[in-house]
């Protein structure tokens, strides 16, 4: 399980961030400003950072000389969006550099793209006897090929990610087709049907009565 | 051209042309004194020469002796041999000048001699012969019926080389003089044209963007004068850079700020508004989510409100009426009572009329009291004090609170400077309270001035002008 460590002074993101991470699987801990932040990297490991750049008592850009030489991954997670201020937060080192607002979900896939350049993050999901391939965008059942579309991909990622959670429709189809949900569910539904077909799971992925769907494994 | 190039030729030119004027008339006026005088010698001597023949053939017809042509050349010859080793040029012609006698030099053709003939000895001309120059010089003389004409001619040739050596001096004097005018110009003109170099050395730098170049030139004539009303530009610039570069700062400030302040809100509020919509949740994460969206929603408000008021602030010029100080202090009581909880609020005021804008003077003491609560007072106790001073009024708001640090009282003015900002936001601040309050006292003319110890309480004082125009 990957540790990452969040820096940030505001506690209602530092919850957001927390709740995402949580659902994703990562262990977390989190630090309100620099100088307990800077006190957390020395007493543990961690495999990703993610840093707030306007901090109290030791600011982002101090943190960041402080971590560079410990060569941990670091994400700014900033208010400050200009384009020099990006510059700045890359050329110090980060691997990423994220603007607020954000989305969590934008957070986290960028998340998983560092730890994975660092071969931290695992590259593949296991869920009972289908593993899906995140980087070869291909899935594996029983040790057979399953060929699916890019969007059914997408949607079963999804679903995968937030196993055993009910998902409303609308946010899901938003989620995957990256548009606005216009109030028709037919396509999402073609593609549920077309995924358990295709994956025979019919029984795991469940349809949940006025919500959406939830793709029940074991855990 | 370069100037001083320019100033060199001008002079030179002006030198040379002045001074050849001058030595050409001297030189005529030398060469015409001495024309003059040998003129009246020759005539004098021609005279002579006349009334000595005439008197000699005179003298043979009363001797009886006959007027003969031969004798007329006989005496001309005589009369030439006179001066000895310089001969005299004369000659001697009939009525219808037929030449009876002549030594005149070999090349003077006859027509100067013609020339003069007709004048009876008032008028001369010049010729050439060979290299000398002659004055011939002509009479008529009619000897007892005898009709002679009598033609001398002088070297004149000293007088015309005397002329021509003065001149030839007068050149070398000339180039002489032009040559150290040249000079002498030219270091002149190096002299007054190296502050004029300085200056555009200086111009081209602070074009440059060196804007605290100078010139420092301190000479007392028109250039020095230049230079320091070009140092006065220069600083002007260079002042007027700096306020548009503090103020380019200030407003990036504000902008970085403005968008933290904003952004971290929002960001809370699209993200948990976006987990509740992903997938359903358990009732007191609901709760816990809906709490965080509300609040950093009000905060957001709050944020708004206050920017707004900032905005306004900026913009109208305030219109000061007279205030009656015991009337704002009742308002503000009654106005803030309810809001201070547990607090109480002390207000010992003399009684004045002040300048104000009421509702601006109202705001501003409101939020130094707010801020005063904030601190948490020990006493539970936040006092406003009036007093009249000479021509004004001033006013102190105090607590006895926690006090501000005091490597931060220089920043507390700042649009979104913090001093404690969990402890800010917990209060629903947003940090721009003070900064209203500042714009408001530059609208009344006047400071805010802070005076804290930590642990201790915080003092905010500012003056205000009292109205004197009678009855309020």
């Amino acid at each position: 399980m990957n540790r990452i460590l969040i820096v940030e002074d505001e506690i209602a993101i530092v919850e957001l961030i927390q709740a995402g991470l949580a659902k994703a699987g990562y262990a977390y801990e989190y630090a309100l400003d620099g100088a307990a932040a800077a006190d957390l990297i020395e007493h543990r490991e961690y495999d990703l950072i993610l840093l707030d750049i306007m901090l109290p008592k030791l600011d982002g850009y101090e943190l960041m000389e402080y971590i560079e030489p410990q060569r941990i991954p670091v994400i700014f997670l900033t208010a400050r969006g200009a384009t020099s201020d990006k510059v700045k937060g890359l050329r110090m080192g980060a691997d990423d550099y994220i603007v607020k607002p954000f989305e969590v979900d934008e957070l986290l896939a960028r998340i998983e793209t560092v730890l994975r350049r660092y071969n931290k993050s695992q590259t593949q999901i296991v869920l009972e006897d289908v593993t899906i391939d995140i980087e070869a965008r291909s899935v594996v059942k029983d040790g057979a090929v399953i060929e699916l579309t890019p969007k059914e991909f997408d949607l079963l990622l999804m679903l995968a990610r937030n196993k055993n959670t009910a998902l409303y429709r609308e946010t899901l189809f938003e989620r995957v087709w990256g548009e606005e949900f216009m109030g028709n569910t037919r396509t999402l539904d073609l593609h549920i049907q077309r995924l358990r077909k295709k994956l025979s799971w019919q029984d795991k992925i469940k349809t949940v009565y006025r919500i959406g769907y939830k793709l029940e494994v074991e855990p | 051209m370069r100037f001083s190039l320019k100033l060199v030729l001008c002079t030179t030119v002006i030198t040379a042309v002045l001074f050849s004027i001058c030595g050409t008339l001297m030189v005529k006026e030398n060469f015409d004194r001495s024309m003059e005088l040998a003129v009246k010698q020759n005539v004098d001597q021609h005279t002579l020469e006349r009334y000595a023949l005439e008197s000699n053939m005179l003298g043979y017809i009363l001797g009886g002796e006959e007027f003969t042509d031969e004798k007329l050349a006989e005496y001309g010859y005589r009369l030439s041999g006179y001066a000895g080793t310089k001969a005299q040029r004369i000659a001697i012609y009939t009525e219808d000048r037929q030449e009876i006698f002549s030594n005149l030099p070999k090349g003077l053709t006859g027509e100067a001699v013609a020339g003069v003939l007709r004048t009876n000895g008032d008028d001369y001309q010049l010729e050439k012969a060979g290299q000398e120059i002659y004055m011939v010089l002509a009479s008529y003389l009619n000897i007892e019926n005898h009709p002679v004409y009598v033609a001398s001619a002088y070297n004149m040739t000293s007088v015309f080389t005397e002329r021509d050596r003065q001149l030839r001096t007068f050149l070398v004097l000339n180039g002489i003089i032009i040559a150290i005018s040249l000079l002498a110009i030219f270091l002149l003109s190096m002299l007054l044209t190296a502050p004029i170099k300085k200056l555009n050395t200086a111009s081209r730098k602070i074009a440059k963007g060196a804007y605290s170049e100078r010139t420092h030139i301190q000479s007392q004539d028109e250039i020095g004068e230049l230079s320091r009303s070009f140092d006065q530009m220069a600083q002007a610039v260079e002042d007027k850079i700096a306020a548009l570069n503090a103020a380019l700062k200030q407003r990036e400030d504000f902008i970085s700020s403005f968008s933290h302040e904003i952004k971290t809100p929002m960001t809370a509020i699209i993200g948990y508004a976006d987990m509740m919509r992903l997938t359903p949740c358990e009732k007191d994460t609901q709760l816990k989510y809906a709490n965080y969206i509300y609040t950093e929603s009000k905060r957001l408000e709050e944020l708004s409100r206050k920017l707004m008021d900032l905005m306004a602030l900026s913009e109208e010029p305030a219109v000061l009426e007279p205030v009656d100080t015991g009337l704002l202090f009742y308002r503000l009581k009654k106005q803030l009572e309810p809001a201070l909880g547990e607090i109480t609020l002390e207000i010992e005021a003399e009684d004045a009329t002040v300048l104000a804008e009421e509702t601006l003077l109202n705001c501003l003491i409101r939020n130094l009291v707010v801020n005063a609560k904030k601190a948490d007072p020990k006493d539970g106790q936040v006092r406003i004090r009036g007093t009249i001073e000479e021509g004004s009024y001033r006013i102190c708001v105090t607590d006895k609170g926690c006090g501000i640090p005091k490597e931060k009282l220089s920043r507390i003015l700042e649009p979104f400077y913090m001093v404690n900002k969990s402890r800010a936001r917990a209060c629903g601040g947003a940090g721009l309270g003070l900064a209203i309050c500042q714009k408001i006292a530059e609208l009344h003319d006047t400071e805010l001035e802070f005076e804290s110890e930590l642990g201790e309480g915080t003092s905010v004082r500012f003056l205000l002008k009292r109205w004197e125009g009678g009855e309020a």
